[in-house]
């Protein structure tokens, strides 16, 4: 057998070789007239030829070489670091053959024949890399089925998985626990076999037991912030991956100091199917009195009203991590601490240098460098705040001439992984992990183009900001093209979009960044495209609209989204198609009730500028309400967040009476509901404005509705309207602006059972944004209600919060005041300044990382838990 | 010299003016981008055009070679009539190119048509005629070797042959990587072929004084 298959190797390279061969059979046959037989060949002519073979074979080994094992700075790898070892092998072993068979060559066409040589070096490549190819992909489709397979055979096999449990900042010296097993400190590396060995699985039972032996005191943790952010004492933990991973639970403690834990992150690091390959577990533990000392340099920088200084950072960035954890969770409710960050960009860069547009642009250049060498960016980094801060002074001239020349030097500087969102753009984080060396680069040096086109881009928002609307007045019925204006082009828009575009040539991605842009070349290179021809795939640059088979036309789609008045006429003159779209897109989202799929935006772009014409949102929403009726009874409420999310986007086109009917619908059709919450952006004094009219309109509804039979005196239709209706008046209370401040204020002070008295503590006891409603009760609230704003201005210790408790504790220019309770308030008051005032003056030295330190004993554990943890009760 | 360039020229000059009028057509009418790395038409018309004239004027197996070698010229004479009948026959398209593309012909008349890419581009697609002329070169330099190395007094009469494959799979393996490659290594592989058609070129002028000719 094994020699049959010698012989039919044999026999099958052979024929392979017969195209090669060929050649060589008929010149030297057809030379045979022209050269007598016994005559040599012509040294001069071996030298050209061997050469020639030479510096082929250097160039495109180099190149091959540089792909499978180069470095990032080449920009030419194409081995992915995940490729498991065989495979690497494979690669390396193809080279060493490789390199031996070019040298055979060589020789051959040396001392004997340029034609064996070259014949054989291409049936022998050809055939090897064929062969070469088929061996990688069989090895890559066993190791997916081994990576994937979870039969138990298959299983008994399996290499065991690494897993390393860190804390954030990589802390070592913690205990880690796995369901009551000391496991051992952190940083802690393990196999997932030698896990399971240790660590037998808990049923919900017995880690209810084990917290209980534990202390309640440990289960829930209120953070400074007024987070719960640990809901169990033992944090449950899922290896992804890996078999049996459920009904884990872990606990850290640091120097004897609980930690609480909510969730833990994990990602895998190094070459899979390598011995580098680690699943690397995170977890997100933290300890109350570090989280207390952010916090209170948290409260520093607002009571200086987010002025900080070089010791301000200092003593917060001693907490690394947990520190700007704290900070980035916080900029979500606190805007203002936007500002802190940018002074921790100023501090990065020395931006204090910038006076003029020479310094702007010696620092722009700079970080432009440091990019170009960390391989990574974004515009919300710090590098991202210091290039905003940068680009009012940098002169516009210097910066576009800069970024033409840019553009040439890096022309495909946005290929690879590159990310963009609504308010920024930049690469993939690329400096590695803590684990060792791994991670590394997909990007070279283009990086460096990433600042100069943010700093366009904010230019170009800047030009814009500072022309005029554009009022172009296009042929109703001729080309759209006359719709377009070049004269309200600005410098980015007339400089840049139109060699973004020549550069869309050889990069497609220049096109995307040519539309964040926008200008008339941009707008007439969309609309002289073929845009009409209707899309039914996701291929040549179709776009999916929703979740499922409704794509649109790439050209079309740039057209549509266009905040122009070529746009603005496109969507016009596309009406029928954009509404037929629209309800494509939802009738095949059916399956998520109510939402409005992605890629439909273009409805409500023309909301309240359509002139005497209703918007697109306005035609589709009788088609849209309708679909919200058809729901069944147990999606009403989300039909109904989503069609007040519809009526908020429209709005002002929408009016009140439209949210009231969606309202009545839902409330009419379903035992429960909830009063929806408006978009985040959308203006307190608006959701005011529409929840009056809302509420009125219920209340003539409700004073309608006939009294509910005795037994359905707690659902029946009126009960379910008059329980919709004390909602939306709650909710009107809860808006952070004046006229709902005042309505409150007026109703609490006239009515001293009102519900509102009782939980106004509570809901502002973290509170961030009702500075109204503060205001307004300091100066008219009367005691009881001022007595319960004293945490409030005391946990959010701004300038004009410290103002309102200096005014509760001097009592100075307060009416309405209650003499029983006056004493108490300027006491509580007076308390609470003197304790802002401590935190004041205390020297940030002392507020910087300490060690954490173990109570003595347990009762001291009690005593030093209680100002921050609270049971579950 | 131009009168026997001029007797070379009859051979292949209803095969250049085909080449010119298809060079004039498709450049003024194409709505596709001219790019000679990104898109086949271009590289393969002068592929099979070179290729052609390369068989006809340098493969010395014709008659008429065979009569312009009794005729009493030098071998230095015949090898730069045909050098510049080559050279000719090369420019001719790349003027017809030159004169629809740098004029703003095509320009104009694409922005007519409604081309997104007119008249922004202008005539910035001029810059292929530099691929233009390297692909010619490459082409004469490379198929030239074929028969000049054939009907050398010398053994291994196929070894042109197969050094034209494994140039024109370089060259073709150079083309495919410039699309994707960065700047630096586009360089190496512009550098790379510049010099195999240096060289080639340079061994077809060494070896065709050596050429046998029996027509």
């Amino acid at each position: 057998m094994f020699i049959l298959s010698i012989l039919l190797g044999i026999v099958a390279f052979s024929v392979w070789c017969i195209p090669f061969a060929l050649p060589v059979w008929f010149f030297n046959k057809s030379n045979a007239r022209w050269v007598p037989a016994s005559t040599k060949r012509d040294p001069i002519v071996v030298r050209h030829e061997v050469a020639t073979i030479l510096v082929i074979l250097l160039v495109w080994g180099g190149v091959m070489s540089l792909s499978g094992f180069g470095t990032a700075q080449f920009s030419v790898k194409f081995l992915d670091d995940g490729l498991s070892e065989t495979i690497r092998s494979y690669y390396r072993w193809a080279t060493v053959v490789g390199v031996s068979l070019a040298l055979i060559g060589l020789v051959i066409a040396w001392r004997y024949s340029t034609t064996f040589a070259v014949a054989g070096l291409l049936a022998l490549g050809l055939g090897g890399g064929a062969a070469l190819q088929s061996l990688v992909s069989d090895q890559q489709t066993w190791e997916w089925k081994q990576q994937h397979s979870h039969d138990e055979t298959e299983n008994s096999e399996r290499r065991p998985t690494t897993i390393r449990f860190q804390l954030v900042d990589n802390i070592e010296g913690a205990d880690l626990w796995i369901n009551g097993v000391h496991l051992g400190k952190t940083p802690y590396e393990t196999t997932d076999i030698e896990l399971f060995s240790k660590v037998k699985p808990w049923e919900h039972d017995e880690r209810r037991e084990a917290e209980k032996m534990g202390g309640d005191e440990r289960v829930v943790y209120h953070t400074p912030q007024g987070q719960m952010l640990t809901q169990w004492g033992w944090c449950p933990l899922h290896l992804h991956g890996v078999q049996d991973s459920s009904n884990l639970y872990y606990r850290v403690e640091l120097n004897g100091v609980s930690g609480y834990s909510h969730v833990s992150s994990q990602e895998s690091v190094g070459p899979s199917n390598s011995p580098d390959w680690v699943r690397l577990m995170t977890l997100d533990t933290v300890f109350p009195a570090w989280e207390t000392s952010i916090e209170e340099l948290l409260d520093r920088a607002r009571m200086n009203n987010y002025e900080v200084d070089a010791e301000w950072w200092d003593a917060f960035e001693s907490y690394g991590s947990f520190a700007s954890q704290r900070l980035n969770g916080a900029l979500r409710e606190e805007p203002q601490l936007k500002q802190l960050l940018m002074r921790r960009a100023e501090r990065k860069v020395q931006l204090d240098s910038v006076i003029d547009a020479a310094s702007a642009w010696r620092v722009l250049m700079e970080i432009e460098a440091q990019v170009s060498q960390a391989h990574e960016y974004h515009s919300e980094s710090d590098m991202g705040l210091a290039v905003d801060f940068l680009v009012p002074f940098l002169d516009e001239e210097q910066l576009v001439n800069y970024a033409l020349i840019a553009m040439k030097r890096w022309p495909r500087a946005d290929l690879g992984s590159t990310m963009w969102t609504t308010t920024g753009f930049g690469t993939y984080g690329t400096a590695g992990t803590n684990h060792g060396t791994f991670g590394g680069s997909g990007h070279g040096d283009e990086v460096g183009a990433w600042p100069i086109a943010h700093a366009v881009w904010r230019l170009d928002q800047r030009l814009d900001a500072a022309s005029r609307p554009t009022l172009a007045q296009g042929d109703l019925n001729g080309s759209l093209e006359t719709w377009i204006d070049p004269t309200t082009d600005n410098l980015v828009e007339r400089r840049i979009v139109p060699e973004l575009i020549k550069l869309s040539r050889e990069n497609s991605n220049a096109v995307r960044y040519a539309g964040v842009l926008g200008g008339s070349a941009y707008e007439r290179f969309v609309v002289r495209h073929n845009w009409r021809e209707p899309a039914t795939d996701p291929f040549n640059g179709n776009v999916r609209i929703g979740v499922s088979e409704v794509y649109m036309n790439g050209w079309f789609h740039k057209l549509v989204r266009l905040d122009s008045p070529l746009g603005t006429e496109f969507r016009r003159q596309q009406k029928d198609r954009l509404l037929d779209i629209a309800r494509d897109a939802f009738d095949e989202n059916s399956i998520m009730v109510g939402s409005i799929p992605d890629g439909v935006e273009y409805l409500f772009l023309d909301s309240g500028n359509a002139g005497n014409r209703p918007s697109l949102a306005m035609q589709f929403w009788p088609k849209f309400d309708g679909m919200m009726h058809a729901v069944p009874e147990h999606s009403r409420q989300e039909a109904l967040r989503e069609s007040w999310t519809y009526l908020a986007r429209m709005w002002p086109e929408s009016t009140e009476e439209m949210f009231a009917k969606s309202f009545a619908d839902a409330a009419e059709n379903s035992d429960y509901i909830y009063v929806p919450n408006f978009p985040d952006d959308f203006p307190a004094s608006e959701q005011f404005k529409i929840l009056s009219g809302v509420i009125e309109s219920e209340e003539q509804r409700v004073s309608k509705l006939p009294d509910d039979p005795e037994e359905q005196r707690y659902d029946g239709p009126k009960h379910r309207a008059q329980r919709g209706l004390s909602q939306l008046k709650e909710r009107l209370f809860e808006l952070p602006c004046i006229e709902s401040a005042e309505l409150l204020v007026t109703e609490m002070t006239a009515d001293p059972k009102h519900s509102w008295r009782g939980r106004l503590q509570g809901f502002l006891a973290y509170d961030r944004e009702h500075e109204d409603l503060l205001r307004l009760i300091t100066n008219t609230g009367g005691a009881e209600l001022q007595k319960q704003i004293i945490p409030a201005l005391e946990t959010h210790p701004i300038p004009s919060r410290r103002e309102l408790l200096r005014k509760l504790a001097l009592h100075e220019e307060l009416r309405n005041l209650d003499t029983s309770l006056e004493d108490s308030v300027v006491e509580e008051a007076r308390a609470a300044e003197a304790r802002l005032k401590a935190l004041e003056t205390k020297p940030l030295t002392e507020m910087h990382l300490t060690e954490l330190v173990a109570p003595q004993s347990n009762d001291d554990q009690s005593e030093e838990t209680d100002g921050d943890a609270a049971s579950a009760e | 010299m131009l009168t026997l360039a001029r007797w070379q020229l009859r051979q292949v000059n209803y095969l250049n003016w085909v080449m010119v009028a298809c060079v004039v057509i498709w450049s003024m009418f194409t709505s596709e981008l001219i790019s000679f790395i990104h898109g086949a038409t271009m590289a393969s018309a002068i592929f099979v055009h070179a290729a052609l004239i390369v068989l006809i004027l340098g493969s010395s197996s014709t008659s008429g070679a065979g009569f312009i070698y009794s005729q009493g010229f030098s071998r230095d004479q015949i090898w730069c009539s045909q050098a510049l009948a080559l050279l000719i026959s090369a420019a001719m398209p790349c003027v017809a190119f030159l004169l629809t593309v740098g004029t703003g012909l095509r320009a104009l008349l694409q922005e007519a048509m409604g081309s997104p890419w007119f008249p922004l581009l202008g005539n910035s697609e001029l810059s292929e005629l530099k691929w233009m002329l390297l692909a010619y070169a490459a082409v004469f330099s490379t198929f030239g070797y074929i028969w000049i190395r054939a009907r050398q007094p010398s053994k291994d009469a196929a070894a042109g042959w197969m050094v034209a494959v494994a140039q024109i799979a370089f060259f073709i393996y150079c083309w495919t990587w410039m699309r994707f490659a960065p700047p630096w290594l586009c360089n190496v592989l512009v550098g790379t072929a510049l010099l195999l058609i240096a060289t080639t070129t340079l061994a077809l002028w060494k070896f065709h004084q050596n050429v046998e000719v029996q027509a």
